[in-house]
């Protein structure tokens, strides 16, 4: 990291003046960081489309939980570009293998519903710290406060803002000619076309701020690491070097007071084993221990007590009249905040073992996505075959010969008006579940010629008046239609090609 | 099961003449809408009361007045205003100083049939007058119920454009109406022919009746309305009657869902339609034509749907493609 080529103007920023830094960052940078989010993004939603059995929701799901994954390289690309360097495409392979996927891990896992995740990804990513040091170092950077947390809440809120209206956007500008997008299945529904816009619309949604929340990130990051590492005076420091070590700086005269001005001083500011201590190039090792003795010395963990005097306030006594809170109170208060917070999260897993349990039963990625169960009775068209006589159409008369053998003219005529509605499906005209007797007739009678009606017509009013009006019909009738729906099966079989 | 009653035969063929005789009487003077006459004519079998809707001039009032002219009964008519009050409809006691005692002054609703046109423009005060005659058939003034003489039927008109100064009917009372028929515009050569016969020697533009004779009389309607009530009916027709009434309640776009009551009404103008039709028996084709003008009124869109102009026969539309028929 080289200081000297920062692209930002370091220093001393509050959190809230970070993240104004971080979109800065993310306006600037936002095409490449946008093009960067794809690249990475594709080969991800393509694997998961397979995952997850083309299910636009479940897609959605797996896409938003594997954010972290296209958010490192953006991390990465912003880190380097910060510094003036540009990080192409061969140099991500070489990044990956130095242990980024090992990194990336935990917010893929256990901090994938942190909400400080914008701002500890720098800190793991960028540092390659774990363990008790990336503990350690968590606890001086103070966890970034609690701006990576609102940070987050409000990413949440955009996308949803944003999402909703380029749906609606959709929704009200697509001209009334063309299929309507149904908002509610855009939304909720499954499998139809809406939901994948819905989706589509979702994954642009992510891609928009996904720049903005990693270097809203970054910059509190930077900010941070300001304010402790003093970064605004070490490159004053090193201006002030470069201007000194320049040879059109100060006049010579001035220059030679200021040396000899720096020599008098500096026994009086710089301790002696400062002084003394030559200027090597460290290795960290090295660094480490020296650390450690500077940290051990005297001027670090020694305890100074001093005395002085301070006028006694009579505000400071508590007044007589105040309220006093019950001894044990605070202690209670405590407690119950902690049962609370154990109950709360007991629920929170039990929500998403539940929640799992659920969308497990139709998890069937190596299947594709299972069928509904069709809970509507079966088309009457077809109930011939899903009838439990089981028969084909060729064997219908037969049948209805059984059944008149057997006095059953109820079931002849059943039989027969049944096969006579899938003989008409076969001959054009679609006969709808909501389709009554007379509807499927006059379909016929609107879709075909008068002589390919056949025994349609008489069929149906036999079948009304023995189906309605409890009135059977007589067994010469019944031989009749029998012959004449022969006629016109064979008339039907014969003229077709 | 319930067992239909044996087909009556001749007396349901004979039903049938008599009405097609009505509609033909009636269609002497309201040309084309056929659909319309049938309807109304099945409203009239089936003893139910009729909201009659359509732009101005489409013929509501001709179509009321010619019913009342073909059927040989007491004919009366209000003009509803906004200041019509509801003893202008019912009728009020009122002093005689000869007899020194309240004389019941009986209103324009003691008739057979009674015409109510534009009845959405007098507030709901006297809208409600109408609520006891029209379900209970009688008439309380002074604390006396006084009833209404059979056969009773409402023809009320109203149109739906032209709302400033109306006040919409309340649900309470269009469940009172049987069926809530559409008067359209008529088709190219129906109007020719409505304008040549409007034209045609007539003077001013009167509604003329004068071609409709009485065919029915109120004891003939009466007793045709009791043929009616004991056609038979399958029991699975009357299930797929109910279990259209009740998808209509649970439909996405429907608010609020037809009652029990349109099950009834529903039943009540299938059988006046297979009647009508010269049928024996009630066919599920026949709860099928007459679903939406039975429960085009007794349903209350969502408001996106209604924002958007679908109107409750697109709902009712895909509803009776859905809801599957008793065919087998």
């Amino acid at each position: 990291m080289d200081l000297d080529r920062i692209a930002v103007r370091t220093r001393p920023r509050g959190a809230w003046e970070g993240l104004d830094l971080g979109f800065a960052m993310a306006r600037t940078w936002f095409l490449p960081l946008w093009r960067l989010w794809w690249w990475t993004a594709l080969p991800t939603a393509v694997i998961c489309l397979f995952l997850t059995g083309f299910r636009a929701d479940l897609w959605l799901l797996a896409l938003w939980w594997l954010k972290p994954l296209n958010e490192g390289p953006l991390l990465l690309w912003a880190s380097r570009a910060l510094f003036g360097e540009s990080l192409g495409w061969r140099r991500f392979p070489e990044t990956w293998r130095a242990g980024w996927p090992r990194r990336l891990w935990p917010y893929l896992l256990w901090r994938r519903i942190g909400m400080r995740r914008s701002f500890l990804m720098p800190l793991t990513l960028l540092e390659g710290l774990s363990g008790q040091a990336a503990r350690e170092r968590r606890r001086v950077m103070n966890d970034g406060g609690g701006v990576p947390f609102w940070l987050t809440l409000v990413g949440y809120h955009f996308e949803v803002i944003l999402w909703m209206s380029l749906l609606l956007a959709v929704f009200f500008l697509v001209p009334a000619e063309l299929p309507r997008l149904d908002l509610v299945s855009a939304v909720t529904g499954e499998g139809s076309w809406a939901s994948w816009v819905g989706v589509l619309a979702y994954l642009l949604v992510f891609s928009v701020i996904a720049p903005f929340y990693v270097c809203a990130g970054f910059a509190l990051y930077l900010t941070r690491r300001t304010d402790l590492e003093a970064w605004d005076l070490e490159l004053a420091f090193r201006e002030a070097r470069d201007r000194r070590s320049e040879p059109a700086g100060l006049e010579p005269k001035g220059r030679f007071l200021g040396l000899l001005a720096a020599i008098a001083i500096l026994p009086l500011v710089v301790p002696p084993d400062v002084q003394a201590r030559p200027h090597p190039s460290l290795d960290p090792d090295q660094a480490r221990a020296l650390i450690q003795d500077v940290l051990a010395g005297p001027d670090f963990g020694s305890t100074m007590e001093t005395a002085y005097w301070a006028p006694i306030e009579r505000g400071d006594e508590p007044a007589e009249d105040s309220p006093v809170l019950p001894a044990g109170l605070p202690s209670f208060l405590r407690l119950s905040a902690r049962v609370l917070k154990w109950l709360l999260l007991v629920g929170a897993v039990g929500v998403v073992v539940w929640l799992s349990l659920r969308m497990s039963r139709d998890w069937r990625p190596w299947r594709g996505r299972r069928a509904r169960p069709d809970r509507r009775p079966p088309s009457p068209a077809r109930a011939l075959e899903t009838s439990a006589h089981g028969i084909e159409l060729a064997e219908v008369p037969t049948a209805v010969r059984a059944c008149l053998q057997a006095e059953d003219r109820r079931g002849a005529l059943a039989l027969l008006y049944r096969a006579s509605l899938t003989h008409l499906e076969t001959l054009g005209p679609p006969v709808p579940d909501g389709a009554t007797e007379g509807e499927c007739l006059a379909a016929a009678v609107r879709n075909l010629p008068r002589s390919a009606l056949g025994p349609l017509e008489p069929l149906t009013r036999a079948w009304q008046r023995l189906a309605y009006a409890h009135q059977e019909p007589s067994l010469e009738l019944l031989e009749a239609l029998l012959l004449a729906w022969c006629r016109w099966t064979q008339d039907a079989g014969a003229s077709a090609p | 099961m319930h067992q239909p009653e044996a087909d009556p035969g001749l007396e349901i063929e004979r039903a049938a003449e008599r009405l097609a005789a009505l509609e033909t009487m009636v269609a002497r003077a309201l040309v084309g809408q056929k659909q319309v006459i049938r309807e109304s004519v099945v409203a009239l079998v089936a003893g139910g009361h009729v909201l009659l809707e359509g732009l101005p001039g489409v013929g509501k009032t001709l179509l009321a007045r010619a019913l009342a002219a073909a059927v040989a009964g007491h004919f009366s008519r209000i003009q509803f205003t906004p200041d019509l009050m509801p003893s202008d409809v019912t009728g009020h006691a009122m002093f005689d100083p000869r007899s020194e005692e309240f004389r019941i002054r009986r209103g324009p609703i003691f008739c057979n049939l009674l015409l109510g046109d534009e009845i959405n423009r007098a507030p709901a005060k006297t809208q409600s007058a109408m609520l006891e005659a029209m379900q209970e058939r009688q008439v309380t003034i002074e604390g006396r119920a006084l009833p209404l003489a059979a056969p009773f039927l409402v023809f009320a008109t109203q149109n739906p454009i032209e709302q400033e100064g109306t006040y919409p009917l309340p649900q309470a009372q269009l469940d009172r109406f049987l069926l809530k028929v559409f008067v359209d515009y008529p088709d190219l050569n129906e109007e020719l022919a409505l304008v040549r016969q409007a034209t045609q020697g007539q003077i001013g533009d009167q509604l003329d009746i004068s071609r409709v004779e009485p065919v029915i009389s109120t004891d003939e309607l009466l007793s045709l309305q009791g043929t009616a009530s004991r056609l038979g009916m399958d029991d699975s027709v009357l299930d797929y009657a109910v279990r259209l009434v009740r998808a209509a309640r649970g439909w996405r776009g429907i608010e609020t869902g037809p009652g029990p009551r349109a099950s009834v009404a529903l039943v009540r103008a299938a059988r006046g339609h297979a009647l009508a039709g010269g049928n024996g028996f009630v066919t599920p084709d026949d709860v099928k034509i007459m679903a939406p003008a039975t429960l085009r009124h007794r349903l209350k869109l969502t408001a996106d749907l209604e924002i958007e102009g679908y109107r409750p026969d697109d709902v009712l539309r895909d509803l009776l493609a859905d809801v599957p028929a008793p065919r087998v």
